[in-house]
């Protein structure tokens, strides 16, 4: 698979996007309002929700363990890291098959990839810790997950139809 | 038609013919998809779905964990690192204060309980989520350290179980 440095760039782009978004929606929260582990706007997602429908799915997929591991090569933070990589993964894996599917707009798709997010990041503690009880965390945090979904999508409409017309102008 | 058109156009203006037809198909990897706020009913499907998962865990998480419960009045309070059980303290009504600390992976964590909650009140991890927790109080409910690999929970006495009595959370069977 090879690619011109154009696309590269803008992958590079993307990444950093993603990165800027990270530590942006952590600033959200700062006292963290709630006590539930993991309970963020998920803003990353527009940069993965993007990508998988201007990219496909290895560029995705890239864009999604780079953000990863940058971050936890900045933070330190490793149960951070094991968290947002199978939150992203799954939420990755969640938007191709719902993209795939052909039957959900944006809308549906963040929606699923949100909730697939928080379920890879409980399934993640779970591991950690090796108890069950986490899951307790979880109908709270799906509600949760539509609901941003939902904002992410939103927020993605107008940069997905710039990054559109700068295709349609031939910059692609 | 479409012939006659083009060369006089091309007579007129010597601009060259707009790149827009051939450019706007679709590249490698997409689907060639314009999003609007245009729903489908996958959309409502989605949600219906989510919103349905959400109702059938917290159903299910609060009869397993109240299964377990005969007398509510006596309650215990667990505390599990990485998943072994190291410290268990009653909480029912009268029950004296007590405090533990273990040393987790980030450093230290102390645990209290009283007559019908506990709370994780000291912690060295950097993002505090288990101490902002506050005081837990029902069975089921739960505080956790995820850099610790600390979590505590509130479960039925020994003694006091339905059909469970040490595992904690068994939502697949009964």
């Amino acid at each position: 698979m090879r690619y011109s440095s154009y696309e590269l760039t803008k992958l590079s782009v993307l990444t950093a996007l993603a990165l800027a978004l990270s530590v942006t929606e952590s600033l959200f929260f700062p006292a963290a309002l709630f006590p539930v582990p993991g309970m963020r706007l998920g803003l990353v997602n527009v940069v993965t929700l993007i990508a998988v429908y201007l990219f496909g799915a290895v560029p995705a997929l890239i864009i999604v363990v780079l953000r990863c591991v940058i971050t936890f090569a900045f933070s330190g933070n490793l149960t951070g890291f094991l968290l947002s990589m199978s939150g992203g993964i799954l939420a990755l894996s969640a938007m191709l098959l719902l993209r795939n599917t052909r039957k959900l707009s944006f809308f549906g798709v963040s929606m699923g990839g949100a909730a697939a997010h928080n379920v890879g990041q409980i399934l993640a503690a779970c591991l950690i810790t090796r108890t069950l009880a986490v899951i307790s965390y979880l109908p709270v945090l799906l509600i949760v997950a539509a609901v941003t979904g939902f904002a992410v999508a939103l927020l993605s409409v107008p940069v997905y139809k710039a990054l559109d017309a700068m295709r349609a102008g031939g910059h692609t | 038609m479409f012939s006659e058109r083009k060369s006089r156009k091309d007579q007129q203006n010597s601009l060259p013919a707009p790149r827009t037809e051939a450019a706007a198909a679709p590249r490698r990897g997409s689907t060639g998809y314009v999003p609007g706020f245009r729903f489908r009913l996958g959309d409502l499907l989605i949600l219906v779905l989510i919103l349905a998962a959400s109702g059938m865990l917290y159903y299910g998480i609060s009869v397993s964990a109240a299964a377990g419960v005969k007398d509510t009045a006596r309650l215990e309070a667990v505390l599990t690192v990485s998943g072994e059980e190291v410290w268990r303290a009653d909480i029912s009504d009268g029950a004296a204060a007590q405090s533990y600390q273990v040393t987790g992976i980030e450093g230290h964590l102390t645990v209290r309980a009283e007559a019908g909650r506990a709370c994780i009140s000291y912690s060295d991890c950097p993002d505090q989520i288990c101490v902002r927790t506050g005081w837990i109080t029902a069975a089921g409910q739960s505080a956790v350290c995820l850099p610790n690999r600390c979590v505590l929970t509130i479960e039925a006495a020994a003694g006091n179980a339905g059909t469970e009595t040490t595992a904690a959370y068994d939502i697949v069977s009964r």
